[in-house]
């Protein structure tokens, strides 16, 4: 049983609220992942991932995160960073968004232990609208850093 | 007796699209009280129009993200029916059993994560997880095995790959149902609890008689195919349907409204329950017997308890079609043969968890489809609706406006109301940075 999960979120219709699932899908095809290490693209699940996620001790998120800053920015923070916003008034299941999957899990203490997410600027996020060059660009180096991440982390744990 | 009020609920919470209630009353008459949808209007039956007969289960699927397998259903048997093709028992067991999987998901989500939180006091299902993390790691669990079980037989949890005209394009290994059958057999428990969890909540006792609308089959409390039958006692064949759903257009809704025998008919799980109570599993009964619902019942609010009232039947009807398809075994098949000729036209129609859902396709010789026409079961319920918050609102109009919003608002609820599908994005606020 692997210990860290790569969940990638979003829809793939939606513009740049693709970026994580094209980080998820091209992760799949890696070979140099460690090896402890799962990959899932959660597309637009909602709270049926929190079964999926409380498997793990670690899970790291990939999605778009409007923060503000300029499109394509990478931003890594732990959930202690941030509270969430909007899902305290749930409007209904197809609202359903990963703000609330995270916000339940919490809640009911199924969390797992360290999440780390990997947001990134959306520059557009309509209908059929195509991914921005600035966060097509960010998809690399937040697969880089990610794996990097990783890496190091798998290599402390080693000595 | 208050003379004015004026309510304006622009968009109601935890129903699935957007609708606003607007209720207006001048001199103590009510001027207005309605339901108003305002989703923007997808027409998918245009999309339709000119594509392979073999694509529409797939694009008509979007339509929900919730009765996407119904959708699928219900678009195979249009197809199926106009193009004759004869579908072979293993097809229509795991069809069966495919469907249980998307009923059971709906009833779960919308019982404990709508509906629940109403009764208990609370606004969402992420306070009800503070106050009652039992109740909700339950309707996850059950939510899960209704997931794994669309995912053994159709590919997926959410739009199924594997459903196709004629057939299925993958089986699941005999080793999948047992594990499956291992599952439904661990979640009785959560099952019946569920049911007593139902049963101690203060239902509203407003009731107002109307037509009921289900499909009905001879032999089963099922779900696809079968005859249109009202409690008014009318008996209709699928082609006919276009004589119950009499679709016509409102001024204040995107979605069409439709009438049977009278101005308004309900469809959805109280429909079903009213028209085959008798047909039901004997542990869904006695459930009912614990709910205290009994057929007929007139009260739309329970409908939910009707819900409930199918989760169990679901339940002992997905264990019994496992069970059958272990005995089996499942074999590989290539799907049904169709025959194509000019101008044929077929109406497929199944029960989802809202209630009847029609498709009729005309399909040309060459494969492509001519013609489509789709009725989902909340445009045929906004009529009903309507003429119940009509009636609800002079027995309430004494009770403060909140009082009043909030009972209306859990009638509306009460039908589980599909406007539309949407996503969002992760939203968030730093803290202190």
């Amino acid at each position: 049983m692997a210990d860290t999960l790569i969940l990638g979120v979003g829809n793939s219709l939606m513009g740049d609220d693709a970026i994580g699932v094209l980080v998820a899908q091209q992760l799949q095809l890696r070979r140099d992942l460690p090896p402890d290490v799962d990959v899932i693209d959660g597309g637009t699940d909602g709270i049926g991932l929190i079964p999926v996620m409380e498997r793990y001790r670690r899970v790291f998120v990939v999605d778009a995160v409007p923060m503000g800053l300029a499109p394509g920015t990478i931003r890594r923070f732990t959930w202690a960073d941030v509270r969430l916003v909007g899902g305290e008034k749930m409007l209904s299941l197809h609202q359903s968004d990963f703000t609330e999957a995270l916000l339940l899990a919490e809640t009911l203490r199924c969390l797992p232990a360290e999440v780390i997410i990997y947001g990134v600027e959306p520059q557009q996020m309509a209908w059929d609208a195509p991914v921005s060059l600035p966060v097509e660009q960010a998809r690399l180096t937040l697969i880089d850093n990610l794996l990097q991440e990783l890496n190091n982390a798998q290599k402390n744990s080693a000595y | 007796m208050t003379e004015n009020i004026r309510i304006n609920v622009h968009h109601v919470t935890r129903v699935e699209g957007h609708g606003n209630i607007v209720v207006d009353i001048r001199d103590g008459t009510i001027e207005k009280c309605e339901l108003q949808v305002v989703e923007t209007p997808r027409f998918f039956e245009a999309m339709l129009r000119g594509r392979p007969y073999n694509q529409a289960s797939h694009i008509t699927s979007r339509i929900c993200g919730i009765c996407a397998i119904g959708h699928a259903t219900a678009s195979l048997r249009a197809s199926e029916r106009a193009l004759q093709v004869k579908l072979s028992e293993q097809t229509i067991l795991l069809r069966k059993l495919a469907f249980h999987g998307e009923m059971l998901d709906s009833h779960i989500l919308h019982t404990y994560m709508l509906i629940a939180p109403d009764f208990l006091g609370v606004g969402s299902v992420i306070p009800l997880a503070a106050s009652h993390p039992e109740v909700v790691k339950r309707a996850l669990r059950m939510k899960k095995f209704a997931g794994d079980l669309c995912q053994v037989l159709v590919g997926r949890h959410t739009h199924p790959i594997a459903m196709t005209v004629g057939g299925f394009t993958h089986f699941p290994t005999v080793d999948q149902l047992i594990e499956l059958r291992k599952q439904a057999e661990d979640l009785l428990s959560d099952v019946a609890e569920t049911v007593d969890l139902f049963s101690h909540l203060p239902w509203p006792t407003f009731e107002r008689e109307t037509e009921y609308v289900a499909l009905v089959q001879p032999d089963e409390y099922g779900f696809i195919d079968g005859e249109i039958a009202s409690t008014d006692g009318y008996r209709l064949p699928l082609e006919e349907y276009r004589q119950v759903t009499n679709e016509r257009l409102s001024s204040h809704s995107t979605a069409k409204h439709a009438a049977f025998n009278r101005p308004s008919y309900m469809v959805g799980a109280l429909a079903r329950f009213n028209l085959k109570y008798g047909q039901l599993h004997p542990r869904a009964q006695s459930a009912a017997a614990h709910l205290g619902l009994y057929a007929p019942c007139y009260k739309p609010y329970k409908n939910s308890m009707a819900q409930v009232v199918e989760i169990v039947h679901c339940f002992d009807d997905a264990i019994m079609l496992l069970d059958e398809l272990i005995a089996r075994g499942v074999e590989w098949e290539a799907p049904a043969p169709v025959t194509l000729a000019p101008g044929a036209r077929g109406v497929g129609s199944c029960d989802v968890p809202r209630g009847i859902l029609f498709h009729e396709y005309q399909i040309g010789e060459t494969g492509l489809i001519e013609e489509a026409n789709c009725i989902i079961p909340t445009g045929q319920n906004l009529a009903n609706i309507d003429l119940d918050m009509r009636a609800l609102v002079p027995t309430i109009i004494t009770e403060a406006p909140e009082q009043i919003t909030h009972k209306m608002e859990m009638l509306v609820r009460a039908y589980d109301p599909c406007i539309s599908c949407s996503t969002h994005f992760l939203n968030v606020e730093f803290v202190g940075k």
